[in-house]
């Protein structure tokens, strides 16, 4: 059955990963994927990731065949010259776009009506050194972290840190544009929201941002194309396997 | 997906190019043990074989994992970060590849 909705909203799509702890649901969630994504699957080193990329793969068809009279297995994929992946098959008068984004135990699949998009999920338990926060923030949003108390600092640095990885992804070339050239404000109220500055790499008028907590261990940002005045609209749409209860898991590596 | 490996920062320092030098088996030995440090790795140091991938599938890293690592290797043997080396997607495609280059680029 197809789902409309809005012309310039945001569908947010998220899955756990521990639903694939279920062998039925493993085998279910595999057998959606291609041969290459099987293949693809098989050569992860650890299980984690193994069923990380699965739950991955398998929203994305689920996702979108909720949008076009496809079988989720039907989908065919292909990716630019960047690695960004787009629909090959089948083709749609109506292009659908999305962005996928995985953590350990949470996976998110954004999908517009023809809008780019990007979208970055991390764990708000993801660490990072230092020297990793400093080299890919700009100035002005290193002194904010550092303003922020101790217990703060973590989940603001993620904040930026999904703000930048979703306007690179929506924009679908990582290589032009240096990490601490993106210079983000983030403002707390009335809601937590994320806006580019100008810059000479980075026309901040042209996207709009937002930060989403999927969950409350979870952080996400998604990025979309600005459609005149409008402010596109995020809907969150948490998928469960049928007859499986949600069981929120922490897992690592 | 997009590659880790090309991410970039205005930090970066420009790069000279360099005939290309194979690694040593200690040399990716110490980049394993590297890599295990680093990452909290559930497995030792010679349980990575040279081939194995170290993004996109393998061992799996994220973006974030492949930028520290970068940042350690820099540090460590004093190698830059480049912004625009198409060889960057293959630096980071096995341990062999980032030996490789690590052999090839060091300059400590």
């Amino acid at each position: 059955m197809t789902q409309a909705f809005p012309p310039a909203g945001v569908h947010l799509w998220s899955a756990f990963v521990s639903e694939l702890e279920d062998p039925d649901h493993y085998a279910t969630s595999f057998a959606l994927l291609s041969s290459g994504e099987q293949a693809h699957a098989n050569r992860f080193r650890f299980d984690s990731d193994r069923k990380s990329f699965v739950a991955s793969r398998a929203l994305r068809r689920r996702a979108l065949s909720h949008y076009a009279d496809v079988e989720s297995q039907q989908w065919q994929f292909t990716v630019n010259e960047y690695g960004r992946p787009r629909i090959l098959f089948p083709l749609m008068d109506e292009l659908l776009e999305f962005n996928c984004s995985k953590s350990p135990d949470l996976v998110v699949c954004a999908v517009t009506r023809g809008i780019p998009v990007g979208v970055d999920i991390e764990s708000l338990d993801r660490k990072v050194t230092q020297g990793f926060a400093e080299f890919t923030c700009a100035p002005s949003e290193w002194a904010d972290i550092k303003s922020r108390p101790g217990d703060e600092q973590g989940k603001r640095f993620l904040a930026y840190w999904t703000l930048k990885e979703a306007y690179l992804k929506a924009r679908g070339v990582g290589l032009s544009v240096p990490l601490d050239s993106m210079d983000f404000s983030v403002t707390a109220s009335p809601r937590l929201t994320g806006h580019l500055e100008f810059s000479a790499a980075n026309d901040g008028s042209e996207w709009q941002f937002a930060l989403l907590s999927p969950t409350p261990f979870h952080i996400a940002a998604i990025c979309v194309r600005r459609q005149g005045n409008l402010d596109s609209l995020v809907e969150m749409r948490p998928y469960s396997s049928p007859s499986n209860s949600l069981k929120q898991r922490t897992s690592s590596r | 997906m997009l590659l880790p490996a090309l991410y970039t920062s205005r930090k970066a320092m420009p790069d000279n190019h360099k005939p290309k030098v194979s690694s040593s088996p200690e040399l990716q030995r110490e980049v394993a043990q590297l890599l295990v440090e680093c990452l909290n790795l559930e497995i030792t140091a010679d349980q990575i074989p040279a081939d194995e991938a170290l993004y996109g599938d393998g061992l799996g890293l994220d973006s974030i994992d492949v930028l520290e690592i970068a940042l350690v290797v820099s540090k460590r043997y004093g190698v830059q970060l480049q912004a625009e080396n198409a060889e960057n997607q293959h630096i980071f495609s096995s341990l062999r590849s980032l030996s490789d280059y690590i052999a090839t680029e060091r300059t400590t």
